[in-house]
């Protein structure tokens, strides 16, 4: 499993494609956009950040393109394609419906 | 639907792989340059490989990665990649040309639909007897159980030619053969339904030879016309429209090496002697089906002893008594193929030993048995892929100039007009065979790695590190390569006995310089028997003149056994012997000898003189005093619709015994003299004239006394001996394997010894610094080689014997109990080792042993 310090398991993918729902972004701003989002709560290690978005460039539920980042450097800009954002809706549900359950046990003494 | 979608991008990643690790290395390399600290970013080396391995083809990876190695192992030992490589080519090429043999005779179905469910169709044991009334079997009563009765009938067509009348090959189909054996067209179209209804237009197919012979290829020879007469219709010449040319390799009939040249539409009664079954009949039943079908149908009485109908299968007829000999190639080409997989596994074990110390360095670094097992296997495959790949090419243009011999060599052509070709199934099956080699060549080097222990780093690994066992193993399979040798040089040595004993065997008469033809005459010209005698009498006279020596008849060819019939002396003891009607002089020109009287004369063969010449062993059986001379005897003719008696004759002459086979065990002949009185005629002639200008001879003679008659291009009889050429390809290629099995033998053997050698250097250095002479540490190395060879020996004449069994059960004049084949053998095999385990031994002449023993 990749390291995701302060990242709940299995989160990453949810919030990288929630994160591209506000449009096309490269990996610096994608996980600055996370940490800023979060409160600086979360914070995503480059470590796990880069092959987690190979996995969603395989499962096509992102494309990337060429571009120039603002320090002039070439870089790629990742955008959510359709089948992404289903992918999204249904990691999302997924997530809250455990979330509720988690609560629902920890509300019962 | 989305897995699909996750390969295509997998697969585009793949292509176009460069570009993309490009683009990523920028990307992170701008990302760690906008961090604060560049350091937070981690080791981009390994993410871009976690990156790299998402996509999945780290497997890809790793397999290029091997290859890549093996293929630089490879070449950095050439000589060992060359001797391997191209051993291994040299038995897969033998394995594919065997495969293809067998493939294109026995696998592949004949060019015939549904061909396994084709069936000939034996009213009667062999023989002149059959039920009578076949022609009116009725084939509705059995539609259930056959799809198609295949009738067809002979028939000769002359066309008139120029100066020779020409016959054709012709037959008159039922509709049932144009649909069960689908006749297919080159040109043209096939014969349809409405060809065979009463009253349509008479078409025929012609053959391709005789499309290419007389009308030149031309495609405007369909539609036109072609005027013949046949046999069976004299004075009724035919008219018919060529509609089509039969495709090339179209063969029916018993002697299927003749071409049909003209095919048309039956509408007459006929027997049917094939059928096709309906899928799923079993054949027993469909033969009792026939069997009661035949008897509602029979028109004469059974007899009671009436075996029934017999159905047998047409591909088991065709090529079924090629099957031993094919299976002893079979086994032979796999003996070759094991010894070459031995010779390659030592050179292996050989090449491995080297490597224990690579293999120790990566176990230290962290690799695990599975990648070292992968590495292994991947220089093998590397290695048997390429030896596939030279082998079918060797192959491929060896059997371009094998494939004619090999079927020559087996007597009748590959069922299917491809011929012996490598085709699909042949490719599957080699290539399975070289992969199953890869898998078992890597195995024996891992279990001798298997026992390296990361200490081995630390020992000097070139001393007694093998092992006893290693050692043990290698003297084993080089010891089995020459115990393969000795069984095929064995196999090899009886079969060139039996060739020897074959042509020497004395068949009682000379068949060297005998021609044979036949003529053929029209039945309208000759109202009686008497019309017929006349003229072979006049074309005996016509023909000996002209070459100068006597031409004779006889009514049965040689090397096939003759009819038996009952010979029967006055007083009453009959005994079997071989039947024979032959014309005068017969005997001299067959350089058969008389042990006593004469041979018969040309007036006694004129008017059928009852006279008769007997064996002598027929001579001994019925006058076992001795005097058979001008005693009476006459011969009674036996079927199962009765008992002929000829006439009583009187014994002119006894004949030296003739074989017709080389087991021929029965030697008891009866020879009446008689000319041909029929339609037929088989005639031979001891002649040196070459067979064109004879055959022009032998047409001219038969053309000025009838012009309708036609004479069979002449051959040698020799050439009907068809035992001696078969034994005869088997023993050439025997040879071949032979010498093939025992050079690589005594290649192992040098490769060992000369290891031996090698690998105990300081051992030599430190006996020879202890006092031992050269000659003392060579003979030590001699002793081994000598002890591997008598193992070997061994080994093999036990495999030997269990050979030769299987050979003199299939091939005739071959006995296990040839001691001498054995014993030459044996000392050929013994002598090559010997020298060849001394030269290696020479290479122990260490020089100075304190340098030897320093050098390390």
């Amino acid at each position: 499993m990749p390291r995701e310090d302060g990242l709940p398991p299995g989160t990453l993918v949810m919030l990288i494609l929630h994160v591209l729902t506000g449009g096309p972004r490269h990996g610096y701003a994608i996980a600055q956009r996370i940490h800023t989002l979060s409160r600086e709560e979360l914070s995503v290690e480059e470590g796990s950040l880069y092959p987690a978005l190979q996995k969603l460039l395989l499962k096509g539920w992102v494309k990337a393109s060429p571009a120039i980042s603002e320090t002039g450097r070439a870089i790629r800009e990742y955008r959510l394609t359709p089948s992404g954002r289903r992918q999204l809706e249904r990691e999302c549900a997924n997530y809250r419906r455990m979330g509720a359950a988690i609560d629902a046990v920890l509300d019962t003494a | 639907m989305m897995i699909l979608g996750e390969w295509l991008r997998r697969i585009w990643y793949l292509v176009n792989r460069r570009r993309f690790e490009a683009a990523l290395h920028e990307e992170m390399e701008a990302h760690r340059a906008r961090l604060g600290q560049p350091a937070r970013f981690g080791n981009t080396l390994r993410l871009r490989e976690e990156s790299r391995d998402v996509w999945g083809w780290t497997w890809l990876d790793a397999l290029v990665r091997d290859f890549r190695f093996a293929a630089r192992g490879l070449r950095r030992t050439p000589v060992y990649t060359v001797v391997v490589i191209g051993s291994l080519a040299l038995g897969l090429a033998l394995t594919t040309v065997m495969v293809s043999v067998v493939n294109a005779y026995l696998i592949r179905s004949l060019p015939y639909p549904a061909a396994d469910r084709l069936y000939h169709v034996r009213y009667a044991p062999p023989g002149p007897w059959e039920p009578r009334g076949m022609t009116g079997l009725d084939w509705t009563s059995v539609e259930d159980v056959i799809e198609f009765p295949i009738a067809s009938l002979g028939e000769s067509f002359y066309l008139a030619d120029g100066r020779y009348t020409v016959a054709l090959r012709g037959l008159r189909v039922t509709r049932g053969f144009a649909d069960g054996l689908g006749v297919s067209v080159a040109v043209g179209r096939r014969l349809l339904g409405e060809d065979f209804l009463p009253g349509s237009e008479r078409v025929a197919l012609i053959g391709h030879s005789l499309w290419r012979d007389r009308f030149g290829s031309d495609p405007g020879a369909i539609g036109r016309a072609i005027r013949v007469e046949a046999e069976s219709r004299p004075g009724s010449p035919e008219s018919f429209r060529i509609v089509g040319v039969i495709a090339p390799g179209f063969y029916y009939g018993r002697d299927s090496r003749t071409a049909v040249e003209i095919l048309v539409p039956n509408t007459d009664p006929v027997r049917t002697y094939m059928v096709r079954l309906r899928a799923e009949v079993p054949p027993a039943i469909a033969a009792r089906r026939l069997t009661e079908a035949a008897r509602r149908a029979a028109t004469s009485p059974i007899p009671s002893d009436w075996t029934g109908v017999q159905l047998e299968s047409v591909r088991d007829r065709w090529v079924g008594g090629l099957r031993p000999i094919l299976f002893g190639v079979t086994l032979a080409v796999s003996l070759v193929l094991v010894i070459v997989c031995a010779n390659v596994t030592v050179l292996m074990l050989l090449r491995s030993m080297r490597r224990q110390r690579e293999v120790a360095v990566r176990l230290a670094l962290g690799s695990d048995w599975w990648h070292i097992a992968r590495m292994l296997l991947t220089e093998t495959l590397l290695i048997c892929t390429t030896a596939l790949g030279v082998g079918v090419a060797i192959a491929t243009v060896a059997l371009r100039t094998l494939a004619p011999l090999i079927e020559k060599q087996l007597g009748r052509q590959a069922p299917d007009p491809s011929g012996i070709e490598i085709g699909t199934t042949v490719l599957v099956v080699v290539g399975g065979v070289s992969l199953l080699l890869a898998v078992a060549l890597s195995v024996l080097p891992l279990t001798s790695w298997g026992r390296t222990r990361t200490n081995a780093l630390q020992q000097d690994v070139r001393i007694a590190s093998e092992g006893r066992s290693m050692r043990r193993l290698r003297s084993a399979l080089v010891a089995f390569e020459i115990a393969g040798s000795l069984v095929l040089l064995v196999g090899c040595g009886l079969m060139i006995r039996s060739v020897m004993t074959m042509l020497h065997t004395d068949f009682g008469f000379d068949a060297e310089g005998l021609t044979t033809s036949r003529i053929m005459l029209r039945a309208r010209n000759y109202p009686n028997p008497a019309a017929y005698r006349l003229l072979y009498e006049r074309f005996i006279r016509q023909v000996s003149d002209g070459l100068g020596s006597r031409i004779v008849f006889s009514s049965w060819p040689p090397f096939v056994p003759p009819p038996t019939h009952l010979i029967e002396r006055d007083e009453g003891t009959a005994v079997g012997a071989g039947f024979i009607a032959v014309s005068a002089g017969y005997f001299s020109t067959f350089r058969i000898s008389l042990g006593q009287g004469r041979e018969f004369t040309a007036e006694e063969a004129s008017a059928e003189a009852t006279v008769a010449v007997v064996s002598e062993t027929l001579a001994a059986r019925l006058w076992p005093a001795g005097d058979a001379i001008g005693r009476r005897v006459r011969d009674v003719e036996q079927t199962p619709g009765g008992s002929t008696a000829g006439p009583w004759r009187t014994v002119v002459g006894i004949a030296r015994d003739v074989r017709q086979t080389y087991d021929d065990a029965d030697r008891s002949d009866f020879y009446i003299a008689k000319t041909p009185d029929g339609r037929f005629g088989t005639f031979y002639a001891r002649t040196s004239r070459p067979a064109s200008p004879l055959f022009d001879q032998l047409q001219r003679a038969a053309g000025d006394i009838d012009r309708d008659a036609v004479i069979n291009p002449p051959r040698p009889v020799a050439d009907d001996d068809q035992t001696r050429v078969e034994t005869r390809f088997l023993t050439r290629m025997l040879t071949t394997f032979a010498a093939s099995a025992s050079v690589l033998a005594m290649l192992g053997v040098y490769g060992v010894t000369a290891y031996a050698v090698q690998q105990r250097h300081k051992e030599i250095a430190i006996r020879i610094a202890l006092g031992a002479s050269d000659r003392a540490v060579m003979r030590l190395f001699l002793r081994e080689g000598v002890q591997l060879l008598g193992f070997g020996t061994v080994l093999g004449l036990i495999g030997a014997t269990a050979f030769a069994r299987v050979l003199s059960a299939h091939i005739v004049g071959v006995q296990n109990s040839q001691a001498s084949t054995w014993v030459t053998a044996s000392a050929l095999l013994l002598s090559a080792g010997f020298a060849t385990v001394f030269w290696a031994a020479r290479r122990a002449d260490v020089g100075n042993p304190a340098s030897a023993l320093n050098a390390g």
